[in-house]
């Protein structure tokens, strides 16, 4: 306990204690449910969009919100919109240009597979 | 002639370094090979979890992100590299902790690779109040060079929740019902977010500024290359990162669950 006091106190002395960076919504608690409940895909992009929203009003959206949603959108079938949000991350950090542009590339080629391409 | 200088030179240096900073507490670490690495974009790949709580792993890996991000680096989306990761597959946190760096961190662009393991993860429940043992080892390594640029591990005893009703048997027999409840996620997301801040943000210890931190030009005071080498104050050996002469994480939390009294969860152990 003493220590937890000391690391809290450290942590505060030495300047953390300032304005968040980013607005996180309820990300972790999501990315938390979503992790014990992977089939529960719409829920997760529902409450991603919303802490988008949310971030988006503040001009504070945090590295990686966009690309996971990106990624909810593979999941869930719905590539057009996924390469939307790859986009997205991509335009505001440039540290996931290789990542963003790798998956982009993928969800456009065309599949070796006779089924249709997304257009 | 240098017989006789070497050991006041070594002296003087002992202590200008004594003076310098750490007065207490563990030997600086060296931000040397950290700053080399020019890091931007950080990577958190799948958390091992040795101890017998299976529910450990998930609670780090969901509470990394925040901090990471708001000490200023690009910081990869956990979920979309796990599951990324799995389609490669890289499936067991294992089998990615033991994976080359560069191989890892290219499938992704980053510039630096951060292992998380947990070597312990027990509640301890007693009458008058419950607490929960952590250990566990933060490894981050160069995505370009393999190198090992900072390490740090900790033990942690962490009071939990259960202010209690002053009755002693029923808050006893709450306490033991609620091992069982998901109720204690609350107590996990604490733990987890206490461990983050004890390993990470400690200055001369946790991880420098990112390169989006407002305290960036702190850096130089906070996180100095003083040039020892000294990046890790493990005294294990982690998974990305086995060191000849340590004991591995896997064996130091074999001893700890042989140490345990034990208990219901031990069942639990049979993975």
């Amino acid at each position: 306990m003493k220590k937890t006091i000391a690391v809290l106190l450290v942590v505060l002395l030495s300047g953390c204690a300032q304005k968040s960076l980013y607005e996180w919504g309820s990300y972790s608690q999501d990315l938390l449910v979503y992790a014990k409940n992977p089939q529960a895909s719409k829920d997760f992009a529902d409450k991603l969009r919303k802490n988008i929203q949310r971030a988006e009003r503040v001009d504070r959206v945090p590295p990686g919100m966009y690309a996971e949603m990106g990624y909810v959108m593979v999941e869930v079938g719905d590539d057009r919109e996924a390469v939307m949000w790859f986009e997205k991350e991509r335009a505001k950090w440039p540290e996931s240009a290789t990542l963003m542009s790798g998956l982009i590339r993928r969800l456009s080629a065309p599949l070796p597979t006779s089924t249709p391409v997304t257009p | 002639m240098k017989g006789k200088f070497l050991p006041i030179v070594a002296g003087l240096v002992l202590v200008t370094l004594a003076m310098a900073g750490c007065v207490s507490g563990p030997a600086p670490k060296d931000y040397t090979a950290f700053k080399q690495a020019a890091v931007r974009s950080l990577l958190v790949v799948p958390v091992i979890n040795h101890s017998v709580d299976t529910k450990a792993a998930d609670y780090f890996l969901t509470t990394l992100s925040v901090p990471l991000a708001e000490r200023g680096y690009y910081v990869f989306p956990v979920n979309a590299t796990k599951k990324l990761l799995e389609g490669d597959g890289l499936a067991d946190p294992q089998l990615i902790h033991g994976t080359s760096t560069p191989r890892v961190a290219g499938l992704f662009g980053a510039d630096a690779v951060l292992y998380v393991e947990v070597v312990e993860w027990r509640a301890v429940y007693a009458i008058l109040s419950s607490h929960v043992v952590v250990h566990f080892v933060y490894t981050l390594k160069d995505g370009k060079g393999n190198k090992l640029l900072w390490q740090d591990e900790q033990t942690l005893n962490v009071q939990t929740s259960g202010g209690g009703s002053g009755n002693l048997l029923a808050d006893a027999i709450v306490a033991a019902i609620q091992s069982a409840v998901d109720k204690l996620s609350g107590d996990y997301t604490r733990v987890a977010t206490m461990a983050n801040a004890a390993a990470l943000l400690v200055d001369k210890q946790g991880i420098p500024y990112g390169p989006y931190s407002p305290s960036f030009s702190q850096n130089n005071s906070k996180f100095p290359s003083i040039g020892t080498g000294h990046v890790s104050n493990a005294k294990l050996a982690a998974v990305s990162y086995p060191v000849e002469g340590l004991e591995s994480s896997a064996h130091v939390a074999e001893q700890a669950k042989a140490a345990t009294p034990a208990e219901p969860a031990a069942e639990a152990k049979k993975k």
